[in-house]
């Protein structure tokens, strides 16, 4: 519940698109808009407090398609709830990503 | 060309990142630069952000005042020793003090100090046994030369508590009349202090023991041995503190551990920094 009320906008707009399906770095950044030295401290902070979690892509898969492997970011079960309360906290916050939205209904 | 000042501006970054986390934390900035199709030089220097936040993750209050490694140790008293000492005769309180500096002043004031401490070492011995624990060599054992650094440690924290307390006593002295005391309490207690901690530390790297381990029971001293295990993180040795003294084990043992048991503890895990792959 901590982590609930500390999150910031920004956190949560990234938390939303991770959600959304943007689950890498760069992913984030393009679809927010916010700089690197914003989304990548955020990322880990995230994972820290347990709202999201990491894997790395087998190497086959990158190897396949010729690309170094991706750390992916995956949002938990509690980053679901803290979003949930971000999204009452930040009513415009849905309407970032119509994506999701639509996926949702 | 450029790719490589891209490269070299995240290895650069890389070095704010704690050593276990850098290997990881470099290849996923790597992996993510292969996407970046525009403007990468402004992507690459917000890395330097995100190191400053590992690092300042990974500074916490805990570990900054932890005495883990000597040099930390003798810093931790050098500091306090040169604070007082700056106390003492750096401030206008100095002046206050000064009749006690005429030679007859001196010379009784160190007499004081030296009956003080004196006292103080009775009362120590009769508080609590100075023996450190047997040390025995074995084939593992280092060199003389390393296994003297343990005095020399030893000797260093011994000559500077007393510094300590005699210039805290001094710059108190003008303001507080009885702080001739903390000389003498705060010697016993630092003494004691010094003791338990050389007792706790490795006898070859110095860094404080860790992971203690209860063996044993109370109940079951007469058929085993049972008390508490610590381990160097480093793979140098083990400590075994005897729950209750025994006639065959009446004081702490260290054992000096084969180099080839190193691979098996945290320290030497961590150290290969591998990332991880799923």
């Amino acid at each position: 519940m901590a982590s609930e009320s500390r999150l910031s906008h920004t956190a949560a707009i990234i938390l939303q698109s991770i959600d959304a399906g943007h689950a890498y770095g760069f992913s984030v950044m393009e679809e927010t808009g916010l700089p690197s030295g914003t989304v990548y401290p955020a990322l880990r902070r995230l994972e820290r407090d347990g709202l999201i979690r990491s894997q790395w892509e087998s190497e086959k898969i990158a190897e396949t398609d010729q690309r170094p492997p991706r750390k992916y970011y995956r949002i938990t079960r509690t980053g679901k709830a803290t979003l949930a309360a971000s999204q009452k906290r930040y009513p415009l916050l849905a309407r970032l990503f119509p994506v999701h939205a639509e996926e949702k209904a | 060309m450029l790719r490589t000042l891209h490269i070299a501006i995240l290895r650069n970054a890389a070095l704010l990142v704690p050593a276990p986390e850098r290997g990881e934390w470099l290849a996923e900035w790597k992996a993510e630069l292969c996407y970046v199709s525009h403007d990468a030089t402004h992507f690459c220097l917000g890395s330097f952000r995100d190191a400053l936040w590992l690092r300042r993750k990974s500074f916490s209050a805990r570990r900054a005042f932890s005495l883990d490694s000597p040099l930390r140790c003798v810093l931790f008293l050098a500091l306090p020793a040169a604070s007082s000492f700056l106390l003492a005769f750096g401030l206008p309180s100095r002046e206050l003090f000064m009749p006690l500096f005429s030679p007859q002043g001196e010379d009784q004031f160190a007499f004081g100090c030296f009956w003080l401490c004196f006292e103080s070492l009775l009362v120590l011995l009769t508080l609590n046994p100075l023996g450190l624990g047997e040390y025995p060599a074995n084939r593992y054992a280092p060199a003389l030369i390393i296994r003297l650094r343990r005095w020399v440690f030893l000797a260093i924290k011994i000559a500077l508590l007393p510094l300590i307390f005699m210039f805290a006593s001094i710059a108190l002295l003008p303001i507080f009349p009885p702080a001739l005391w903390i000389l003498f309490f705060g010697w016993i207690a630092g003494f004691r202090w010094a003791l338990a901690d050389q007792k706790q530390r490795c006898a070859v790297c110095l860094r404080l023991l860790s992971n203690p381990t209860r063996i044993g029971s109370p109940t079951q001293s007469i058929l085993g041995w049972y008390g508490t295990e610590l381990v160097c993180t480093r793979g140098h040795g083990m400590l075994y503190v005897p729950g209750a003294p025994t006639s065959w084990c009446s004081t702490q043992r260290w054992q000096y551990l084969d180099p080839t048991r190193s691979s098996l503890l945290p320290q030497a895990v961590t150290r290969r920094g591998a990332v991880p792959r799923l």
